[in-house]
């Protein structure tokens, strides 16, 4: 275990690797770089056919291998091989590394490298995948997060209209047929907008969206969204009750009861208007608490 | 009867592992949650079981906490972080002989149960899936799992195949690690909507939990409020939350962890002892954390600077008060609804089991303490589904409402302007699965296999629900953002290179050592 060596222990091994500014480091520090500088000699390792005789000549100055200059190509990779051989060698003896990660750096080798390395820039995901969808999210009882994205025949379509109209439709126990709503809400969008959170009055109702522009009045729509049932937000009215006897596995039915329980219901308020609706705190994330149950 | 309190933990951790990392900070929140709370609770377990003491607490593991247990390189990662801890409590131990006698007598605390923890860990060689296995064979304990990487399905519904996998990998999962077939489901958030159940059935699973409201708008009032399970139409079980119960734990105001006796969290030697002697404890890039060494006690509304010290005595003094306090609120409530309902009822109170140890410091103390108490009530005991549901002669049936535990009771925490983004990149990677999935039902060829294993791998690491709320939460955004995006391009470039005949053997190597979560998978639950 690294913890366990003496700090000059390390710094015997980070001279050897060739780490530079290694006698000014805490012993941590050097548990680190070392382990990184072996990582990254594990690699190397494998590199090394492929290398172009210029980063092979530097490599060997950098470890101090005496090799004339003009000689051949593979003569610098079998003395580097030879050396990185060594010192890897020790890091067996000594039980370094958990067997399961060199095995794998070594099988996955300089392109892991790469790959590591392009990961850990910034990734970005792209803006549109140029097909039409429109899916709607029930947020809570009376808010709806819809996006959509467009194919490039409707953007081309789109193009010649300066905004488009989003509407939202009461299709609550509806065959919908696109002029039977109970409700039609509709609103201009920026054409640019994929997505809008809109307001709908009605908890546990249905609601379809459409999205398309205006022509002389008349709505035309280009994409129809999927069907959005918004959350209950109250008891619904006494009715039958179905049971079932699990002994039998038949099933009856019996009347509702009048409340037996007395529920008192949370009630919400402050002395103000709340401005943001999340709690805010700091150290672990899950200690900070969104979740009701906790 | 005796009326039934049924106490639900639940165990997730978000998928953390960087095996290209020798140290990575966000996998701290596994080693924090094995040191603070999976230990603790374990080891009170076994001496609950050793003194004969019958209980009941379901636990529920989450496929991502089973996955990152069962790691070897992680479990590695987390023996050689608690040799350092104990390495920092012996320089506790050893400096604070200087100052007060208090934080002496804690530091001393602190080695001895770090030491204790390590004998624990290494007792079981370091597998604490086997530690849980032992832990239910008392029928004391029952183990459930949860849906595979937690997502949140109220927003995954669009796409009904990637709620299939989320439930059968789920099931899948605790199979494969702990074998034996889960009875019961905890799901992500609470989050349920009508339809799900289905899905559970499907998987013959026997329970799930909603959360209060799930119940109360149901189609049919339940008759018994919450307090007896009901089942859906599909045939399963379902217990609903009781309001009282966590509002008398956790509420801000009144609840127990802010008691001024027990321990504050937010003063931690990493950020009290100079840099010098505390640097190799912290983030080795010399960024100051939490060390989990922590000598205050709450004291009262006073900043951080004027904390008084941590009386151990006393903290676990006042745990046991609020056991006994807890016990006998249980009881009364008990009393109360069996006068109302005519039978006895059934109260569930879950909680994120990580709150327990890791942000309240005597919160193990506090659960074995109410376990010991309840055990001696005429009037309750606590209990677990199997029990209660075996209990039961008749059981009305409905179908809960939508609904969720996240604040206010629905999607809005995983569902707004901070995190909305993810969701059409999720849907397209959702569906593009599915594509491949039926498209390549029958290959054999192994490259592509594991290719689309890889798919399926990182397109369910991207469904977390963790990413959504930490963006929500404004802590570590960063990590959730890049956790995002890096999953759903990975994804994207191993679809790119299937559907383009071009799979490179060595990226899907990388992939597999990097995200190596679910080694048993099979893409086509995503047919």
């Amino acid at each position: 275990m690294e913890n366990e060596k003496t700090i000059r222990q390390l710094k015997k091994e980070a001279m050897l690797l060739k780490i530079k500014g290694y006698y000014n480091m805490t012993k941590s520090e050097l548990a680190k770089v070392i382990s990184r500088r072996r990582m990254e000699l594990s690699k190397k390792i494998h590199e090394l056919d492929t290398m172009e005789i210029d980063e092979l000549r530097k490599l060997s100055k950098e470890f101090g291998l005496k090799i004339p200059w003009k000689s051949p190509k593979n003569n610098f990779v079998k003395k580097l091989r030879a050396l990185f051989e060594d010192l890897k060698l020790n890091d067996e003896a000594e039980g370094q590394k958990p067997e399961k990660i060199k095995s794998s750096y070594q099988n996955v080798s300089a392109f892991a490298t790469q790959k590591i390395q392009n990961i850990e820039k910034v990734v970005s995901l792209p803006s549109s995948y140029f097909k039409d969808k429109f899916f709607g999210l029930e947020v809570n009882p009376n808010w709806i997060y819809f996006y959509w994205d467009f194919s490039n025949k409707i953007l081309e379509t789109v193009k010649n209209h300066p905004n488009l109209v989003l509407r939202v439709y009461d299709v609550t126990y509806l065959e919908f047929n696109g002029t039977n709503a109970h409700r039609t809400f509709e609103m201009e969008i920026d054409k640019q907008m994929r997505k809008y959170y809109v307001f709908v009055p009605q908890s546990g109702a249905d609601y379809i969206a459409e999205i398309g522009y205006k022509e002389n009045n008349r709505f035309l729509p280009l994409l129809r969204s999927n069907l959005v049932s918004t959350p209950s937000s109250s008891a619904k009215i006494t009715q039958m009750e179905l049971w079932m006897d699990l002994r039998s596995r038949r099933k009856f039915t019996e009347m509702s009861p009048s409340r037996k329980i007395l529920r008192i219901e949370k009630l919400i308020g402050f002395s103000s208007m709340p401005t943001s609706e999340f709690k805010s705190g700091g150290g672990a994330f899950f200690i900070l608490s969104g979740r009701r149950g906790s | 009867m005796k009326g039934k309190i049924l106490l639900m933990l639940h165990a997730h951790l978000p998928y953390v592992n960087h095996p290209d990392h020798p140290y990575f900070l966000e996998e701290n929140w596994l080693f924090e949650a094995i040191t603070e709370t999976y230990i603790p609770l374990l080891m009170a377990f076994k001496r609950l079981e050793k003194d004969a003491v019958p209980f009941g607490i379901t636990i529920s593991l989450s496929p991502p906490l089973i996955e990152m247990l069962a790691e070897r390189t992680l479990v590695n990662k987390y023996r050689r972080h608690l040799e350092s801890l104990i390495e920092l409590a012996k320089r506790e131990a050893d400096l604070t002989k200087k100052e007060e006698p208090l934080k002496h007598e804690m530091a001393l605390k602190y080695l001895n149960d770090f030491k204790e923890e390590l004998a624990f860990f290494d007792g079981y060689n370091g597998n604490l899936l086997g530690a849980f296995k032992d832990a239910q064979k008392s029928g004391n304990v029952q183990l459930i799992t949860c849906n595979a990487t937690h997502g949140f399905l109220p927003a995954m519904k669009v796409n009904p195949k990637a709620v299939h996998a989320q439930i059968a990998i789920g099931v899948k999962a605790f199979e494969t690690r702990m074998g034996d077939h889960p009875r019961g489901m905890w799901l992500a958030e609470s989050g349920y909507y009508p339809e799900l159940d289905k899905e559970l059935a499907m998987q013959d699973l026997n329970f799930f939990f909603v959360d209060s409201h799930g119940l109360w708008y149901a189609d049919v009032p339940p008759h018994y409020d919450v307090y007896r399970p009901v089942m859906t139409p599909s045939g399963v079980f379902v217990f609903a939350r009781d309001p009282e119960s966590s509002e008398q734990i956790w509420s801000a105001q009144f609840g127990y962890p802010g008691d001024w006796n027990y321990r504050e969290f937010y003063r931690d030697v990493g950020f009290d002892r100079p840099f010098d002697y505390i640097r190799p404890y912290v983030d080795p890039s010399g960024v100051r954390t939490n060390t989990g060494i922590k000598y205050y006690r709450i004291t009262g509304n006073v900043p951080l600077g004027d904390k008084a010290l941590y009386d151990p005595q006393n903290g676990l003094q006042t745990a046991l008060n609020h056991a006994k306090d807890f016990v006998q609120k249980k009881a009364s409530q008990v009393n109360r609804l069996k006068e109302q309902m005519g039978i006895e009822p059934v109260v569930v109170a879950p909680f994120d089991a990580e709150l327990f140890g890791h942000w309240w410091y005597e919160g193990p103390n506090f659960l074995e303490f109410f376990l010991r108490e309840s055990a001696k009530s005429d009037i309750f005991e606590s209990s677990i589904p199997d029990r209660a549901l075996a209990s039961l002669d008749d059981v009305q049936i409905l179908t809960p409402a939508k609904s969720s535990w996240g604040a206010n009771g629905y999607n809005e925490t995983w569902i707004n302007g901070s995190n909305d983004w993810i969701y059409p990149h999720l849907h397209e990677a959702e569906e593009r699965m599915s594509e491949l999935a039926i498209q390549y039902l029958n290959t054999s060829d192994s490259l592509y296999i594991r290719a689309l294993n890889m798919c399926a791998r990182e397109l369910l690491l991207a469904e977390s629900s963790d990413w959504a709320f930490i963006m929500t939460t404004g802590t570590s955004v960063e990590y959730a953002v890049n956790r995002t995006n890096t999953h759903l391009s990975r994804f994207l470039e191993i679809y790119d290179a299937i559907k383009s005949h071009n799979i490179d053997e060595r990226a899907i190597e990388l992939y597999e050592w990097l995200d190596p979560i679910f080694p048993y998978i099979d893409y086509r639950v995503y047919a």
